[in-house]
């Protein structure tokens, strides 16, 4: 009988870890990357956060925490993510608590003026937490919200337990984010970078708007949560993070601005600051509601300084326990510098672009399709020498030529310039990969081929087709062509 | 709370456990407990008086049998076999009221017209009880093997009350004879082995109905639902694919109820043996549904051919056909009552005009054929024992009974014959349009290249742990046999399987079991 129960526990304790593996796979998934945001924050060392910033996308896409530590030592986790229920809030810190004891919280606002009605954003929170009895007590808290406020349909509450029972059946669609390698989260910031111009006077304009009261549910669940605040031993600041939205939503966080200081917290309004911030309007919104990187550098900066000179948080930059703040700063610039490349569609900006990436850790393919165009400049010329391209002077010439050019592995490694009807072909192997190009005039085939594994990248549209890949991973980051023949250079991506 | 529900395996795992820690002689007691709970958490809680009104009537009709006056009183047999008929038709009747549909409305309708009593009735819009077609055939087949002798009256009306309704049985049976549970009140011990079994079987029976079953049901409801443009090929679709959808729902949900008695140590009837397997329609029924076809075997099967009807349409036969037609004759009458019966039991007009008339007419004709048959095969020198013809008569089994159940897919008996009639129509050349098995036009039923490949790979699984069930009786003899840890590798394959590719959860309406409306 023991040699069986041995045996039961066994296969017991073998299932159980495949299931534990397998539920974290097959997890939620959103593109704002919700997932990371808190396996990133549950990975951290323990006790080493002094800082969570809490909030929904008004902190996710504002606060860059390994900027922040780069600026001033501090190591702040930006514990947000799009649309977060305010009520969640309390859940939140008790899960910090529970796994970093910080000394300061900051929390956003924003929410307050929107109402929660789909599970989604609770699913956001809950269903990538740990399995505490915190997170129960958060799943019965909202659910019971949201059925009191939003009554409809949702899910049975045993499955926001074992959201396992969700995700299952997202067995066909899973990505490398659900593998655990997501790499557009930095300790909770999500990188965008398009950008919305809005007038700063007209803006600013609105930060004095007549106070007026937010919706029942909003109150209530900020007076639950100023309740739960007056029974914490921490250093609570509530913020304004800034933002171009409409007067309205000004005077209700007016409104609960004055409720939130009638209870003796502080509140950072820091639309306020944005003049010393550096904020420009008309380039560092993503849209009314976001800032995009730049501005996010610029709000993460201003403050990282203010935590540090007015709360006094300590320094860490050398201290060893907090390598991954400069690990992940060095992923950040990393990926802005990939992203800025893939936003590119100036071609004079893509060659500087190129010429920014390490040639070791990318690889850049160059195939031309038609004409190499009577529209390329000397200026041009030079930064494609620059990127270690020989004798493309040639290429200025007003008469047909096909170009194949390989950058990897530190340099050029192969380059041909066919003239008239010639084609340059490539076939070979780099990195492990086979990669076979063509490059055909107009009257010799006209066409650009860049096949990797056998499989077609290149644009095939007039002018000089590009491939960027990440060498890592043999990720294709930038498949873009620019039509070098036509005297605006058009971008086709 | 389903049997396919994780609320039915917390009441499995807690009842499991009160059960062998309770005292040995209040096993019956507890799960007697455990299904009255069952049954409060599954059903209609007030549909429970149906059941107690069943377990009355019969264990009246037992306890009057038993009665000293009437026993071996020649005069008073009258009386037991009156008491005996009362009790079977006021089951009969309670199910009847209940289960009859649209075949039955003009019964119904004659019924309310006669006796207003009936339109108050109907008016309450009383539900049926939970599995009445399957506890009322039971107990009446209790009853009548009481009167018959088979079986001794039980005197405890509580035990009987656990005969009649047993947990897992009440949701698609078994149909079981008295002898067959009378293991429920013995004493059970605790015994691993059938903790093992009864969880790989019901791990077994999900496997078949969240992964197969309700995978292939998105096919097959799909077409139906717009036969005006599913029309041609599409509607064969669902001919050769339901009898899959059918056999998986069906002997899933008998896998997991099966695995629950035996959790409990409570071994119930089998109700299936590999009927694809089948090389002749005969043999498919006494390999499908087993307990219903043993049911109306022995309790209207065999009494109509001993009945004096049937003796004297024997001699008559005998009087004026040959040998051969002679016998045919009683049989195939007899056949067509136990179709009747059992088109009868399945409630409504399309059972009985449509399945039933079907098969009871394809076993006679092959009855009528099979020596002609046989003579054929003979002169042409066919190897009967060889694999393929073996294989042959399998897939001529499987496309008769697939025709067959045509009349199951329609909610009607009207709406059957539309559905035959489109299956003609596929010939006509508009109609003709066998590229939508090569050109994608399946995923426009809503599954995708994924969603196949998982049904051809768990067909697959179904087809090799089918084979093995033929050869060894239970593919667990031959998992038994084999080293630790492949047998983990494969359990562990199967529950991540079901885990991950099972149809259940938010977003999934987990389909009713096809026989959970008997």
């Amino acid at each position: 009988m023991k040699r069986r129960l041995l045996k039961f526990v066994s296969f017991m304790a073998m299932t159980g870890i495949i299931f534990y593996h397998v539920s974290r796979v097959l997890g939620y998934y959103d593109n704002i990357h919700s997932a990371a945001v808190f396996s990133q924050f549950y990975d951290l060392p323990s006790e080493t956060v002094d800082a969570v910033w809490i909030g929904a996308s008004s902190v996710q896409e504002f606060i860059i925490p390994p900027v922040m530590f780069e600026e001033t030592g501090i190591a702040l986790y930006s514990l947000a993510v799009g649309n977060e229920p305010f009520m969640a809030s309390e859940f939140l810190i008790r899960e910090c608590e529970r796994e970093q004891d910080p000394s300061v919280y900051l929390v956003d606002i924003r929410q307050l003026a929107y109402t929660t009605q789909d599970d989604t954003y609770v699913r956001r929170i809950t269903d990538n937490g740990k399995w505490t009895v915190n997170r129960l007590n958060a799943i019965r808290y909202m659910l019971n919200n949201l059925e009191f406020y939003h009554p409809g349909e949702y899910d049975a509450e045993i499955d926001y337990i074992f959201p396992f029972t969700k995700y299952h059946t997202r067995w066909g669609e899973l990505k490398s984010e659900d593998f655990g390698k997501d790499d557009n989260c930095f300790f909770g910031y999500f990188m965008r970078i398009n950008r919305q111009s809005f007038n700063e006077a007209e803006v600013r304009s609105r930060f004095d708007a007549i106070p007026q009261k937010p919706s029942e549910e909003s109150l209530m669940y900020l007076n639950d949560f100023l309740d739960f605040c007056d029974t914490l031993d921490k250093k609570i600041i509530f913020t304004r993070t800034p933002n171009c939205l409409d007067e309205n939503k000004f005077a209700q966080y007016n409104y609960i601005q004055e409720v939130i200081e009638e209870r003796g917290y502080e509140v950072w309004d820091l639309n306020q600051d944005t003049y010393e911030m550096g904020i420009d309007y008309a380039k560092d919104f993503a849209d009314s509601m976001h800032t995009n990187v730049y501005g996010a550098q610029k709000v993460s900066k201003y403050a990282a300084v203010k935590l540090s000179e007015e709360l006094g948080l300590p320094d860490h930059r050398n201290d060893s326990r907090y390598a991954c703040y400069g690990t992940m700063q060095e992923k950040f610039l990393e990926r802005l510098g990939e992203m800025e490349l893939t936003a590119t569609t100036d071609f004079n900006r893509y060659l500087d672009r190129l010429i920014a990436l390490d040639k070791n850790e990318y690889s850049v393919y160059i195939a031309v399709k038609d004409i190499q165009g009577y529209s390329l400049t000397q200026k041009m010329i030079k930064k494609l020498e620059t990127l270690g391209l020989k004798n493309t002077d040639i290429l200025l010439e007003h008469s047909y030529h096909s170009f194949v050019g390989i950058i990897a592995n530190g340099g050029v490694i192969y380059q041909h310039i066919g003239n008239g009807e010639e084609p340059s072909h490539y076939a070979g192997v780099i990195n492990g990969q086979t990669i076979s190009m063509n490059s055909m005039t107009f009257k010799g085939g006209n066409n650009a081929s860049i096949k990797l594994g056998g499989n077609e990248y290149a644009k095939n549209t007039r002018g000089m087709n590009f491939v960027v890949i990440d060498n890592k991973d043999s990720r294709i980051l930038d498949s873009v062509a620019f039509d070098t023949h036509v005297s605006e250079i058009t971008c086709t991506r | 709370m389903t049997v396919t529900s994780y609320r039915f395996f917390v009441f499995l795992f807690i009842g499991a456990a009160v059960y062998y820690t309770a005292p040995k002689r209040m096993q019956w007691v507890i799960l007697l407990c455990l299904s009255v709970v069952y049954y409060f958490l599954a059903a209609t809680p007030y549909t429970i008086l149906f059941l107690i009104l069943s377990t009355v009537t019969a264990y009246t009709a037992g306890i009057l049998m038993e009665c000293r006056y009437f026993r071996g009183n020649k005069a008073a047999a009258k009386w037991i076999t009156c008491i005996t008929a009362a009790a079977v038709l006021i089951n009969i009747f309670v199910w009847f009221l209940l289960k009859g549909n649209a075949f039955w409305m003009l019964g119904t309708r004659l019924l309310h017209e006669s006796f207003p009593i009936f339109l108050q009735l109907g008016a309450l819009k009383i539900v049926p009880a939970l599995g009445m077609g399957y506890y009322t055939a039971q107990i009446i087949g209790y009853i009548l093997d009481c009167y018959w002798g088979i079986c001794t009256p039980q005197r405890n009306i509580l035990k009987l009350f656990l005969f009649v309704g047993f947990f897992p049985q009440l949701t698609v049976g078994p149909i079981s004879k008295y002898s067959e549970l009378e293991c429920l009140y013995r004493d059970h011990s605790f015994n691993y082995i059938n903790i093992a079994h009864g969880s790989q079987r019901i791990l077994w029976g999900l496997f078949k109905k969240l992964v197969i079953s309700d995978r292939l049901a998105i096919i097959v409801n799909g077409i139906w639902t717009d036969t005006l443009f599913y029309n041609g090929f599409w509607p064969w679709i669902v001919v050769f694919v339901y009898p899959l959808e059918i056999y998986t729902d069906f002997s899933g949900c008998m896998d997991i109820i099966l695995g629950a008695a035996e959790l409990f140590d409570i071994r119930l009837p089998e109700n299936f043996r590999n009927p694809f397997f089948s090389r002749t329609c005969q043999e498919f029924w006494q390999r499908w549904h087993i307990t219903l076809g043993t049911w109306a075997r022995d309790h209207v099967y065999y009494p109509v051919l001993k009945s004096r009807m049937m003796v004297r349409l024997g001699k008559w036969s005998k009087q004026h056909f040959s040998k051969r037609i002679a016998k045919l004759i009683p049989w195939a009458a007899g056949m067509w009552i136990l179709w009747f019966v059992m088109g009868f039991w399945h409630g409504s007009s399309k059972h009985i005009i449509g399945v039933s008339a079907y098969f009871w007419t394809i076993l006679v004709l092959s009855e009528i054929c099979s020596p002609g048959l046989k003579k054929i095969t003979g002169l042409l020198k066919v190897d009967t024992e060889s694999f393929s013809w073996h294989f042959f008569q399998s897939v001529r089994t499987y496309i008769i009974y697939s025709i067959g159940v045509v009349f199951f897919t329609a909610d009607r008996l009207t709406e059957a014959f539309e559905h035959v009639k489109v299956l003609i129509r596929t010939f006509s050349h508009p109609a003709w349009n066998p590229w939508i098995f090569f050109d994608g036009s399946i995923r426009s039923l809503g599954v995708s290249y994924r969603d196949l490949n998982v049904i051809l790979l768990s067909l697959a699984a179904l087809l090799g742990v089918d084979v093995l069930r033929e050869k060894y009786g239970y593919a667990r003899t031959w998992l038994d046999r084999q080293i630790l840890p492949f047998r983990w590798m494969l359990y562990v394959v199967l529950l991540f399987a079901v885990l991950i590719f099972g149809m259940y959860g938010p977003g999934y309406n987990a389909s009713e079991f096809i026989y959970g409306q008997f």
